[in-house]
């Protein structure tokens, strides 16, 4: 029995610390869905991007949808995107790499149909980075862009 | 008769070829003609001793002066100082006759010897430069006059003649950088301009930490730096007059994104990047007149820009064809012509104050490399390798790059390197703390 | 008949007895004669004229012809105007203001932000200094009076320096003669190759400079050490001006550094290597 639980609980842990950037930041997960705190943990602030691109992969459209829905539902939020890069690149280049995530992100969320002016782009390029491993799986999970929602005039 | 008419023939005929060889003719053959195409490649043995001072309070001066000549010649990679204790006829004066056997004997090709004496309220260095194998000087005698708080640009004065007379190449050594010093670690780095002479002396701060600042650039007079800041939260060039440190953003419509600032050469503009909706591009603003001009209209990525010296064309990166690759255009924007053809990414170009080089960074087959061509793409060559060179910048003379190493991992940090065009004589810069993007200055008056 | 025999012998004999003593040493057939060069006719008075291509003077940097020692400078520091203009002595600026540090609100006092002092020192002022050098005379390395062939050379036609002649010149007879004198081997040249090939420097030569290819033309004296006053630029390609007098100098002091106590050439074959012209060609250093 003992063995049971404890093989559950590794089970409950690993699946906690699943790789896949969805759900990375250590916010605890919030019971009131207008939150900011539960669209970071259940709805997913970030979408992760393949090396040099910013095209959009299946599965980020899917948050991305998700983003949008909870905007939609949540007119009250402003958001702001952040575009990011990993380390393997120039730094001016990376800089205009992660406007260019920022603005695909932007785009698809306007494309359904949040109101533009509330969404707003900005870039940092290599200089945030989340994980600092310096290998590709590290430089995945920083290759991503992060919507952050506040109400009122946040994200200037 | 007939006898008589042979043998006479005969002797004309034997005798002839004796004579078509005049008298003596074998050896005179003219000078004698070798050509050598081997040579070697070693830093000029220089015999610097200490400078001399008659004024007690100076032996100081005299001292650190004669140290920073020292060190600026030696890390150029082309001298090398003999030590002192190899010497063999002490200098007592700067005008006595030099005794060119015993620098001979010690192998000093050259030899530099100086004086430091006391002008007024200021310091003053004279120097004599020898040629010790041709037994004679090496140009005039010069003196250079400074206050006291300027000795180090006295010795790098004195340094860039010494250097320019033997190399024939312009010097660098009376110069300062403008760059980035960082601390923290990796995943919160603290960022913040400064700026330092060229050896990692004189260190000052221009910002305060807390506001990310990025990639800055000096103007060709120095008296101001434009760079990328967050300061407002999202990249905006700044312009900052160094004697102040009064700050200006450019102006743009909220919300946008600028960065990646370049001056133009005669310093009456600003070069930079705006992103908007995702695309960025090439724009050039009039300071005086406030006019914005857009140079690139393509849907790609056009940024990193750097004029030629004449200000008649400029070099950029651009992923317009997929990748990022160096393109060149006229300074209208006219006339776009990729330049840059090998393998992996070009990024990052900067034109050589000579007009003759592009240097640039490069990645291939995750590796980074700093590297030079010509303008029109050609003689690609590559200098460095690591796991991450990035952000050259030339050195007065148009021979030297620094640029940005950083380490990989989390414990990783920046550090900035120096590295002559033939690849050789790659050093760290002495610098205090990590540091990156770092932007030489033109020679100082 | 027998007696015309016998006389035409005799003649032939006297003739070829004649030729063969008359005309001293022969070289060996089965050597091709070189090519026809420039014979330059060389005096112990006259100074060697710069070759047409010489470079023009330099301005500032070139070691100038020093005037014979005057009198030794004196304590007295004299600043002289010289034809190299220097920077006009600047009036210094005064002392730049403090810098008001960036007015903002929310300090964190760290080390502050100060105005970069240094940057804006005031320029340092160029002057010259006395220009006569410290004497030469006493310390130069004595030029080796003693030219090749001093006799020979009044007796020979050389009013003219530049003239190539045909006509060979006489120094020849004063050379030991006797020994029939070989071509250099391919060996001795390599040797003086190498041997001036490791003193030849280019850690300090500018990237233009060392592209130029320099001919340096100089006099031997019959200890394999070069007249170093002789060493002249017979021409030069592939540069400026200005490159192809650092390549000189560079090549200049490879020759003199590396004959120390001459250089290994064969003293019986010295009428072929009294005059040289090395050719310093970079092309295979390149890239290097």
């Amino acid at each position: 029995m003992t063995r049971f639980i404890l093989v559950l609980a590794c089970l409950g842990l690993a699946a906690c610390t699943q790789p896949g950037g969805q759900a990375t930041a250590p916010a605890q997960p919030s019971a009131d869905p207008t939150s900011a705190a539960y669209f970071q943990s259940s709805v997913g602030d970030r979408v992760l991007f393949p090396v040099n691109e910013a095209t959009l992969s299946p599965a980020a459209r899917g948050t991305l949808e998700a983003q949008a829905r909870w905007l939609i539902d949540n007119p009250s939020y402003r958001a702001l995107i952040e575009g990011h890069a990993d380390e393997q690149g120039t730094r001016e280049y990376n800089l205009a790499l992660g406007a260019r995530r920022a603005a695909a992100v932007q785009e698809f969320l306007v494309a359904r149909g949040v109101a533009d002016g509330r969404v707003e782009t900005v870039t940092f390029g290599k200089e945030r980075p989340l994980a600092i491993c310096s290998d590709e799986s590290c430089y995945a999970r920083n290759r991503r862009a992060v919507t952050v929602v506040a109400t009122g005039g946040a994200g200037v | 008769m007939w006898r008589a008419l042979i043998t006479a023939l005969a002797t004309l005929g034997l005798a002839l070829p004796a004579l078509a060889q005049e008298p003596g003719q074998g050896q005179g053959r003219g000078p004698l003609r070798i050509e050598i195409t081997e040579g070697v490649t070693e830093p000029v043995p220089i015999a610097v001793p200490d400078f001399l001072t008659e004024d007690p309070q100076l032996a100081e001066f005299a001292a650190k002066i004669a140290g920073v000549v020292r060190a600026d010649l030696a890390g150029s990679g082309l001298f090398r100082p003999i030590p002192a204790t190899a010497f063999i006829s002490p200098i007592t004066s700067l005008d006595s006759p030099v005794e060119y056997r015993d620098w001979q004997a010690i192998n000093a090709q050259a030899l530099l010897t100086g004086k430091v004496l006391a002008k007024g309220d200021q310091l003053s260095v004279q120097f004599r430069l020898f040629d010790i194998f041709a037994e004679a000087p090496l140009g005039e005698g010069l003196q250079f006059t400074a206050s006291e708080n300027s000795w180090r640009r006295l010795a790098h004065k004195l340094a860039d003649a010494v250097y320019s007379r033997i190399t024939g190449e312009g010097g660098y050594f009376d110069s300062r950088v403008v760059f980035v010093a960082e601390s923290g670690p990796k995943d919160a780095r603290d960022k913040r301009l400064a700026i330092m002479d060229y050896d990692g002396a004189n260190l000052s701060y221009l910002t305060q930490p807390g506001d990310l600042v990025l990639a800055p650039r000096i103007s060709a007079d120095g008296a101001r730096v434009v760079y990328t800041s967050y300061a407002t939260g999202r990249p905006r060039v700044t312009l900052m007059e160094t004697d102040t440190l009064q700050t200006r953003l450019i102006e743009d419509p909220s919300g946008a994104m600028s960065f990646s600032p370049r001056f133009t050469p005669d310093g009456k503009g600003v070069l930079y990047s705006y992103a908007s909706r995702g695309n960025t591009d090439l724009y050039q603003l009039d300071l005086t007149s406030g006019k914005r001009t857009r140079l690139t209209q393509a849907p790609s990525i056009e940024t990193a820009p750097s004029f030629a010296p004449d200000g008649s064309r400029i070099v950029f990166e651009s992923d317009r064809s997929g990748s990022q690759q160096l393109y060149v255009m006229q300074a209208d924007g006219s006339d776009i012509q990729r330049i840059s053809f090998g393998p992996g990414q070009y990024g990052s170009p900067v034109w050589s104050p000579k007009g003759d080089l592009i240097a640039f960074t490069k990645q291939h087959r995750g590796r980074f490399h700093i590297g030079v061509m010509r303008p029109d793409g050609s003689e690609e060559r590559l200098l460095t390798a690591s796991f991450l060179d990035e952000g050259p910048s030339w050195a007065p003379n148009g021979r030297v790059l620094m640029f940005t190493r950083e380490t990989p991992g989390p414990a990783g940090g920046a550090q900035l390197f120096t590295v002559d065009i033939t690849g050789r004589n790659l050093r760290p810069v002495p610098v205090f703390g990590a540091a990156s993007d770092p932007a030489w200055s033109p020679l100082l008056e | 008949m027998n007696a015309g025999l016998a006389i035409s012998a005799l003649g032939h004999g006297a003739v070829l007895l004649w030729i063969l003593l008359d005309i001293a040493p022969r070289p060996d057939d089965r050597f091709i004669l070189p090519e026809a060069v420039p014979v330059r006719l060389i005096t112990s008075d006259a100074p060697e004229l710069a070759a047409p291509s010489a470079i023009a003077a330099p301005d500032a940097p070139a070691p100038q012809d020093i005037p014979q020692p005057a009198a030794p400078p004196g304590s007295a520091e004299r600043v002289t105007p010289l034809p190299v203009p220097p920077p006009p002595d600047r009036a210094l600026p005064a002392e730049l203001p403090q810098a008001a540090l960036r007015p903002e609100p929310s300090l964190r006092p760290d080390i502050p932000p100060v105005p970069p002092r240094p940057a804006e020192a005031p320029p340092a002022s160029v002057e010259q200094i006395i220009p006569d050098a410290p004497p030469l005379a006493p310390q130069s390395s004595p030029q080796p009076a003693p030219r090749p062939q001093p006799e020979a050379i009044s007796a020979a036609p050389n009013d003219a320096l530049e003239p190539p002649s045909d006509a060979p010149a006489l120094p020849e007879t004063v050379v030991p003669a006797p020994v029939p004198q070989a071509p250099l081997t391919a060996q001795e040249r390599d040797g003086l190759r190498l041997a001036v090939g490791r003193c030849w420097n280019f850690g300090a030569l500018s990237i233009e400079a060392a592209q130029v290819t320099v001919t340096v033309a100089m006099d031997m004296q019959p200890d394999g050490r070069p007249v170093s006053s002789s060493l002249r630029l017979a021409s030069y390609e592939g540069g400026s001006a200005q490159a192809a007098r650092q390549a000189f100098d560079v090549a200049r002091r490879a020759i003199l550094r590396c004959a120390g106590e001459g250089y290994p050439l064969p003293r019986e074959k010295y009428a072929q290597w009294q005059e040289i012209e090395m050719v310093f060609n970079p092309d295979k250093m390149r890239g290097r």
